[in-house]
Order: structure tokens, then C-alpha cells, then sequence
């Protein structure tokens, strides 16, 4: 095909322009919505939930400010070969678990702390978050497709990120583990399987 | 562009023939000094991206560093595909627009093994689009399809264009 008829075909293209925002927008209330029915069949919520309420608060404001950072930052990684924002802002969401883990050392001393920090369920933590990540994880890459990523696997990276966010948000209503020790340590270590998960097939599925 | 991404197609057929001997003078330059692949391929391949990737340009800003962006990201993957490690300074680039000459037709030669790759239909369409010049209109007529299907199929047929190029590491 010679170049001139390849602009040809390019003006006839009349299908809609896409942007990667827009469809990371669109995805991310699907992703959501798919993964509350998954809760509300399969895992459901803790049945304490009621009187658990600050330890939920407290595992969600880790992760919610996790998938809050990533996904704020997610759009601009993904469409723009020099992204605005800092990757460093997602050091807020360790910075919060690492408050949560001093209180609770204030509070309960060094003593037992290991053994809270390895708790009861932690094989539990580390299957369930990567398998309830899977769906926010495969949207999020999905719309990514559409953007032109400057480093794919970063971008998918990042895609993890979010998506771990996300998936342990939803994780942390069922889980009975309260506390912050097991959350720093154990939700950290799923979210690290996710985000190395996300930027392998990132460096694939990104490519452009 | 904006006019472009608002519709005009003249104005964006104008955009494209203006900004591809620019394409083929960069491309060039990158390939002449260090020896290596089709100009041709490279400048399709960033045309290509131009048009698929247009919706991720911020409108807000200007136009041309976001195609030398493209066009830079393009020649260093083209590089890395044939295994070679290759850096294009942007201030290269924006030096070589200055420099570019305005028609070099005689190089823009066919590239047929692309379209060897595509499906039937989809080769029917795109090149009755490329070469009859004809609209999607009439190619749904001739072809006994849905205008919108042509839409699509050719949207796709441009979609598996761009992952050939980036995987055939000719």
C-alpha cells in the first residue's frame, strides 16, 4: 500500500476518536459494580460487620487511598508519553498503613506483635485479593489499550496498582483479620503479586 | 488538527499529506545515519499511530510536540524490533522540521506484504478504500454489507495494520 493511500483509508475511518480516559472512566464503575455482585454471591460480608466497623474503616482507608492514587493517576500514565503527576503520591497509602501500625503498637506494645502480624488467615489474604483483583485488573487493561503509553509495563504497573487497590477494598469487608500489622504486611504482599502481574502483561498488551 | 477531531475530513486528509514528507524526512535521517530499515514502513507505521492514538492528544496543547512524540516513540521501536539500541533526541527531531523537504513521492513505494496479512474482506475493503478511493458508502453497495460493518471492519482491518507493523521486525 503506498502512503498516500493509506491517508485514504485513515480520513474514510469515520468510526468515533477514543481516548484512553474516557474508557478507563467507563470501565471503572463496570469493574465495581461486577465485583460487588461477586461479593454478594460468593464471599459476602464478614458477619461481624456491624461491630467491626473501625476495623473496616481502617483496612479501607488503606486501601481505598491506594486505588484512589492509582487510578487518579492511572489516565495520564496511559495516554500521555510525559505523564503528569507523581507516581511518588502513592507512598500516601503505605504512609497511612504505617500510622495505623504505630497506633496499634502505642496501643497494644511490641509484645505479640508478631504474632498478630502473622494472624490466622494470611494464605486466605493472599489468594482471595489477586483473585478479586482479576476483574477490575482486566478492564483497567482493556481501556488502556486505547492510550499510548510511554512505558507499557509501567503503565500496567500501575493498572495493578489500582486494581489491587480495588480488589482488597472489596477483600476487606470479608476479611477477619483486624490488625494494621497483618494489613501492612500481608495486603502489601498481594497487592506486590498484582502490580507484578499487571506489568507483565502490560508490556504486552500495552505495546503500541 | 482540532479542526480534524471535529470532523472536517478535508482537513484532516490536509493534515496528513502535510505532515507525512516531514515523517519521511525524520525517518529517513534516523535510518540513513545508522543504516538501518524501510522509511516507508516507519512513516506508515507513525501514520498509523497518529490516527488510532489522535483521541489521547490533550487538545490543550500543541499539536506538534505530541506528533514527534509519536513519530520518535515509533522510529525507536522500529529500532528496538531489529534489535539495535537507538536514542532520538527530541531536539533532533525538531531541528529535522526545518530541514524537510517538502515532496519526495518517488520512495513512497508499495508496501502489498501488509495487506497480505489481512482477511479477505477486510483486504477487499481497505483496498478498495485505498485505491478506488471510493467511500464506505459505496464499498458497503459493491460489497453487499452493512455501511456501519464497513465502519467497523475497517476500523479493525487499521487496528490489525498497527499490530503487524509493530511485530514483523523486518
Amino acid at each position: 500500500m503506498k502512503t498516500d493511500d493509506l491517508i485514504n483509508v485513515l480520513v474514510a475511518d469515520s468510526t468515533p476518536v477514543r481516548d484512553a480516559r474516557s474508557a478507563l472512566l467507563r470501565v471503572v464503575p463496570l469493574a465495581v459494580l461486577a465485583l460487588a455482585i461477586v461479593m454478594g454471591v460468593w464471599l459476602g460480608l464478614r458477619p461481624d460487620a456491624m461491630t467491626a466497623l473501625p476495623a473496616i474503616a481502617m483496612k479501607l482507608s488503606i486501601t481505598l487511598s491506594l486505588a484512589g492514587i492509582a487510578l487518579a493517576l492511572l489516565p495520564s500514565v496511559v495516554m500521555h508519553l510525559n505523564p503528569a503527576g507523581r507516581i511518588s503520591a502513592l507512598a500516601i497509602a503505605p504512609a497511612v498503613a504505617a500510622v495505623f501500625v504505630a497506633m496499634d503498637i502505642a496501643a497494644n506494645g511490641p509484645a505479640g506483635a508478631m504474632t498478630r502480624l502473622v494472624g490466622t488467615k494470611a494464605s486466605h489474604c493472599l489468594v482471595l485479593i489477586p483473585l478479586l483483583s482479576i476483574i477490575p485488573l482486566a478492564g483497567l487493561l482493556f481501556a488502556a489499550r486505547q492510550g499510548m503509553p510511554a512505558s507499557p509495563a509501567g503503565a500496567g504497573a500501575l493498572a495493578g496498582v489500582a486494581a489491587a487497590g480495588i480488589g482488597a477494598s472489596f477483600y476487606a469487608l470479608n476479611c477477619l483479620e483486624d490488625s494494621p500489622l497483618f494489613v501492612a504486611c500481608w495486603y502489601s504482599i498481594a497487592t506486590l503479586i498484582v502490580t507484578a502481574a499487571g506489568a507483565m502483561l502490560g508490556s504486552r498488551l500495552l505495546r503500541w | 488538527m482540532r479542526r480534524a477531531l471535529s470532523g472536517d475530513e478535508a482537513v484532516y486528509r490536509q493534515l496528513l499529506m502535510a505532515m507525512t514528507p516531514v515523517l519521511r524526512a525524520i525517518a529517513r535521517r534516523a535510518g540513513a545515519d545508522r543504516g538501518g530499515g524501510d522509511t516507508e514502513d516507519i512513516v506508515q507505521d507513525i501514520l498509523l499511530a497518529v490516527h488510532l492514538k489522535r483521541g489521547n492528544w490533550d487538545q490543550s496543547q500543541p499539536f506538534r510536540p505530541w506528533l514527534f512524540g509519536v513519530a520518535r516513540h515509533k522510529i525507536i521501536d522500529s529500532y528496538r524490533r531489529r534489535g539495535r539500541a537507538l536514542s532520538v533526541p527530541l531536539e533532533d527531531v525538531e531541528h529535522e522540521l526545518e530541514a524537510a523537504p517538502v515532496t519526495t513521492t518517488e520512495d513512497a513505494r508499495e508496501a502489498e506484504h501488509w495487506l497480505s496479512h489481512l482477511g479477505e474482506r477486510d483486504r477487499a475493503v481497505v483496498r478498495a478504500i485505498a485505491i478506488e478511493e471510493r467511500s464506505t458508502l459505496e464499498v458497503s453497495r459493491s460489497l453487499g454489507m452493512q455501511e456501519g460493518a464497513v465502519r467497523v471492519t475497517l476500523h479493525r482491518a487499521l487496528k490489525k495494520l498497527a499490530a503487524l507493523a509493530g511485530r514483523t521486525a523486518q
